[in-house]
């Protein structure tokens, strides 16, 4: 069980956020031409499609038809998204768009890639050395799902955290649930390692 | 060892019991040894199968477990949905791998029982790993035909604007081809979708207008580009076929590994097994022993009880014969004797020590009677006896002491001196006189009484004497014994008289046998001569005063040979009283009439066998003898009794007393021992012949009867005679006494007679009564005449014909070679003398001498009529 689900509308503050930054960027001119190089993690799951899209519609709608977009997946391997990178520096991209699989494995590429002008934004997990970075409060929102799950369960019982990959957000929303769990005597945390790839 | 039982129960008791507990000890030593073995074994083994075989049994499973485990990643891998979970997965199983190897390299043994492990493992690493690296390959794929897909779906995305009244456009079919293509499960229709995609872009590239350049170039790029869809998507079906294979390969390689793993298992469990078995056949083996040894044991043990009971059994019997032996009981039977073993030992000492016991006991007995039989001996001897020490004390004395030395009672101490003992004895008795009647010296009689023994005697007042022999003791002192010797004395001097009155008797036997043989002779010449003198008064008187003093000479004779008890008597059963009462009148005559007669009759019908015309003699001889004790008169008493079962002549008979008292002047004491000797008398010489009392001893003696004189000087004399009883009661009728007689008749008589006067005499008797007559002298004359001559016809013959051939053998000759000639026997002797000197059995047909005339004839008559009647004689 996902105790945190991107929903659509948690996409679309993502991208009211993206909106503010791109306001931001002052290489962008009406006449010119704007590229992105979007790498998610995942493109099988719609949330990320969701960024995808919102980002091209996004640019679409500030250059029009100038703007190019370039998505791609990067299947949460650290190696794929830095040759991703690169890539996306090589083609002269003017920005990306970068839900790290890695919050430190990237930085090399993420450096070089505003060494070489390019503005790189962390979406949705933190990526260390990016330009900017845009998240929701995950801790928070581990605390919320798990509050809530405490007072279903009547302050009593045994709980599982079927874990995920490394990356900052499900990180803080396990950290947030723990801290809610932690003080409810009641509830007895038997594991947070399941799904960490450990069969 | 075996012992048979024999030679076990010769075992001693102690070598037994050792030998028992022995065995018991040593069986429980090996019971431990086994038991401490087994144990090592079962300890060994338990830690050979926690050191080696628990660990490979757990090592085993766990290499099983993961082994298995590693197989099961394979799936997972396949369906890992991110490649970061590819890499967990991926260092998981190298992880399993790397444990599962070092597991592997932990099991030693593990190289030779599952030598295919490692590489097999090996293999499933780089099968594991190829699968993950096509894994994560298909998912980049799938990560690129997603890019595609995105692409695609913006490009539809982009043409429906557009282009939503008509059913499709070209840019939209061709995506949705490639997007269907992107899902396509096979080779083939993925080469036709690409065939009829390349036609219809190519168609669609020649019919689109100008502003659809991007939408072909698009599609282009997506669909026939450089690595375009068709070329991943195959990509990822050959991936997806290879991984297929890779699963499969790895279920394979997992089997194999559960077979490796499976085969090490039953290695060590057949190992374990072995063991098992191994450890429970040395368990089942100690078991055994141990059941064998406990069974020795328990018989060892049982064997030690019965012998310990045995013992405890053996040795309470022998306690228990010993406390009855304690308790005095001798007559038990020692148990266990014949045991060879401690036991039989303690028996066989047993056995000594209660024989000794009744030994002792036995000896302690026989000491006590013996000692009770000296003191009865010592106090009851009729002889006095005393014991003085060496220096001359008293040590001892019996009662008879006392009386005997007329001593008071209680004047006696030990300890006391003989002096004073001596001082206490009467005057009379405290001189000594030797047996010779010596008066002896009494302190140097003492003194030699302490040397050698000594005979002595001590007269007392009252005529008692005592007889003192005293002996010396071995270690000094001496011992007396004292006898009262009045009694013997009294017996002694009756004795003497008695040996006084034999010889007097024998004397005058002797005398009155051979004077009564010279009156024979003269009384029977004198007869003769008479018969011629019937013519010449003056000569026959002279012949018959003769003849008178003869007839006196043979009186005197007669009552000598009373006194020597050789009268002849013819004792026939006689009243008493009878006969006391029918000579009344004749006492009454003799004792004149100054005299009482009394008479005190009580001898009643009781009979003696007695010559009763002596007995009228003695008694007139007693009452004549008390007549004259009593000149100036007095009572003369005649009384008779029965006597029950007195002591008469050695025997206990009844008897008939007969007392004849008088009231006379009585017998002075010395007298009196002398009043039955003939001769003897107190009257004047010429008065009395003395032989009254003596013929009437002799005539009471030879008729086994006996008389007693009693007499005090001055108030009489008391003459008893007993005469024995006669058994039976009946009196016989006294026979008439034969008057008659026949002559001779011319026969022949053979006379043999030793003394030519009675010869002589007898002869002219015979021829006097018409016999004929042969006179011999001796017993061959006679026995010749028999030969020579056959007109005998009886035979008269003296008995003591002065030579060892007498008349009763010369008899007894006869009646053996001539039965038909009858023999008469004649003798001066009485009949008893007869039967004790010659044995002669028959008293009937002896002739006592001197004969008269008619006596002869009557003798010769019986004797002819005798043989005639009998046929022969009974001698």
């Amino acid at each position: 069980m996902k105790i945190t689900k991107r929903g659509m509308r948690g996409a679309r503050r993502v991208l009211a956020a993206l909106l503010l930054a791109g306001a931001a960027i002052p290489s962008v001119a009406a006449e010119k031409t704007l590229s992105i190089g979007i790498s998610v993690s995942d493109l099988g799951n719609p949330y990320f499609i969701q960024i995808a899209r919102g980002a091209e519609m996004q640019a679409k709608q500030l250059v029009g038809d100038n703007a190019e977009v370039v998505v791609v997946s990067s299947a949460y391997d650290v190696k794929r998204q830095i040759e991703q990178i690169e890539s996306f520096v090589a083609q002269g991209m003017d920005m990306i768009l970068l839900s790290a699989a890695s919050y430190d494995g990237v930085e090399t590429a993420v450096l070089k890639a505003r060494q070489a002008g390019v503005k790189v934004l962390a979406v949705d997990v933190k990526a260390k050395g990016a330009d900017a970075t845009i998240t929701t409060d995950n801790v928070q929102a581990g605390m919320i799902a798990c509050d809530y799950l405490v007072k279903q369960l009547g302050g009593r019982g045994n709980v599982v955290i079927i874990n995920g990959p490394k990356v900052s957000s499900v990180k803080d929303r396990v950290a947030g649930c723990k801290a809610v769990l932690a003080q409810s005597p009641g509830i007895q945390l038997l594991s947070s390692e399941i799904g960490r790839a450990h069969v | 060892m075996i012992l048979s039982l024999s030679s076990f129960s010769r075992l001693r008791a102690r070598t037994r019991l050792l030998l028992a507990f022995t065995i018991l000890s040593v069986s429980a030593m090996i019971l431990a040894l086994v038991g401490w073995q087994g144990l090592s074994n079962t300890d060994r083994a338990l830690n050979i199968f926690e050191q080696q075989a628990l660990p490979d049994i757990s090592r085993s499973l766990e290499l099983a477990e993961r082994t298995a485990n590693l197989a099961a990643i394979a799936p997972y891998v396949t369906s890992a949905g991110t490649p970061y979970m590819l890499e967990g997965l991926s260092q998981t199983l190298k992880a399993k791998i790397e444990k599962v190897l070092s597991l592997a390299q932990r099991i030693p043994q593990l190289d030779a029982a599952a030598p295919n492990l490692q590489k097999l493992l090996q293999r499933l690493d780089s099968t594991v790993n190829e699968l993950i690296d096509l894994t994560r390959q298909h998912l980049f794929l799938r990560e690129d035909l997603r890019e595609y897909e995105y692409r695609l779906r913006s490009l539809i995305d982009g043409t429906e604007p557009f282009d939503t009244v008509h059913s499709a456009t070209p840019v939209t079919r061709l995506a949705e081809m490639l997007m269907t293509a992107s899902h396509s499960q096979s080779a083939d229709s993925l080469a036709i979708t690409r065939q009829r995609f390349i036609r219809q872009l190519d168609s669609f590239h020649r019919s689109a207008a100008g502003g659809a350049d991007h939408d072909y170039n698009e599609l282009y790029a997506v669909g026939a580009g450089p690595e375009n869809l068709f070329d991943l998507r195959l990509k990822q079906l050959s991936l997806e076929q290879r991984s297929a294979f890779l699963l499969a390969s790895t279920r394979a390689i997992s089997e194999q590994l559960s077979g490796e793993v499976q085969h090490f298992v039953d290695q060590i469990q057949s190992r374990i097994s072995h063991e098992s078995q191994r450890v429970g056949a040395a368990v089942s083996s100690g078991k055994t022993g141990i059941l064998l040894i406990s069974f020795l044991c328990i018989v060892a043990a049982l064997g030690g009880v019965w012998m310990v009971r045995e013992l405890v059994m053996n040795l309470a019997s022998v306690t228990l014969v010993m406390s009855r032996l304690a308790e005095g009981d001798t007559h038990q039977q020692t148990p266990a004797i014949e045991r060879s073993d401690e036991i039989g030992d303690l028996a066989r000492a047993f056995q000594v020590f209660r024989e000794n016991a009744v030994q002792i006991d036995r000896i302690s007995h026989d000491l006590q009677e013996q000692s009770h039989l000296l003191e009865t001996v010592f106090t009851n001897i009729n002889d006095g006896l005393s014991v003085f020490d060496r220096e001359g004390r008293l040590i001892a004395w019996n009662p008879q002491y006392l009386l005997i030395l007329e001593l008071p009672q209680d004047s006696l101490q030990k300890g006391m001196s003989i002096e004073q003992v001596h001082g206490l004895l009467s005057q009379e008795a405290q001189e000594s006189w030797a047996l010779d009647g010596m008066a002896l010296d009494k302190d140097e009689v003492n003194q030699m009484r302490r040397q050698q023994p000594q005979h002595f005697e001590r007269h007392f007042a009252n005529g008692r004497v005592v007889e003192f022999r005293s002996s010396p003791m071995p270690d000094g002192g001496f011992v007396t014994l004292y006898s009262d010797l009045t009694e013997r004395k009294t017996v002694e001097a009756q004795l003497r008289q008695s040996q006084k009155m034999e010889v007097l008797g024998q004397l005058t036997g002797g005398v009155a046998h051979d004077f009564n043989n010279l009156l024979a002779a003269m009384y029977g010449n004198l007869q003769l001569l008479e018969s011629t003198l019937y013519d010449a008064p003056k000569p026959l008187k002279y012949a018959r005063r003769a003849l008178a003093s003869a007839e006196r000479g043979k009186n005197l004779t007669q009552r000598l040979l009373a006194f020597s008890r050789k009268q002849h008597l013819t004792p026939e059963p006689t009243a008493v009283d009878p006969l006391i009462e029918g000579m009344l009148d004749l006492i009454e005559y003799s004792v004149g009439s100054a005299i009482k007669i009394k008479l005190d009759l009580g001898a009643a019908d009781w009979l003696v066998d007695v010559d009763p015309g002596q007995l009228e003699n003695a008694l007139l001889n007693l009452t004549i003898n008390s007549s004259a004790a009593m000149p100036e008169g007095g009572t003369l008493t005649f009384c008779t009794r029965q006597c029950h079962a007195i002591a008469l002549n050695g025997g206990v008979s009844d008897a008939v007393h007969i007392e004849v008292s008088d009231t006379g002047c009585g017998i002075s004491e010395a007298h009196l021992r002398r009043v039955f000797e003939p001769f003897f008398t107190t009257k004047e010489i010429g008065q009395g012949s003395g032989l009254g009392l003596s013929m009437v001893y002799g005539f009471v003696k030879q008729s086994e009867g006996d008389i007693r004189v009693r007499s005090q000087q001055g108030q009489g004399t008391t003459i008893g005679i007993y005469l024995r009883r006669k058994a039976e009661s009946a009196a016989l009728p006294r026979a008439d006494t034969v008057t008659t007689f026949n002559y001779g008749q011319n026969r022949c008589v053979l006379m043999v007679e030793d003394d030519h006067q009675v010869r002589d005499a007898g002869q002219a008797l015979l021829e006097k009564l018409e016999y004929r007559v042969i006179a011999v002298a001796s017993v061959d004359e006679a026995l010749q005449q028999l030969n020579e001559r056959d007109d005998i016809d009886i035979v008269f013959t003296d008995i003591n014909l002065g030579t060892a051939v007498n008349g009763l053998d010369l008899a007894k000759k006869i009646d053996s070679q001539w039965p038909e000639i009858p023999v008469l026997l004649t003798s001066g002797l009485s009949v008893q003398h007869l039967s004790e000197q010659y044995g002669l059995q028959q008293t009937g047909i002896v002739l006592a001498k001197p004969y008269k005339l008619e006596e002869l004839a009557m003798a010769l008559d019986n004797t002819f009529t005798r043989h005639t009647d009998q046929g022969g004689r009974d001698l």
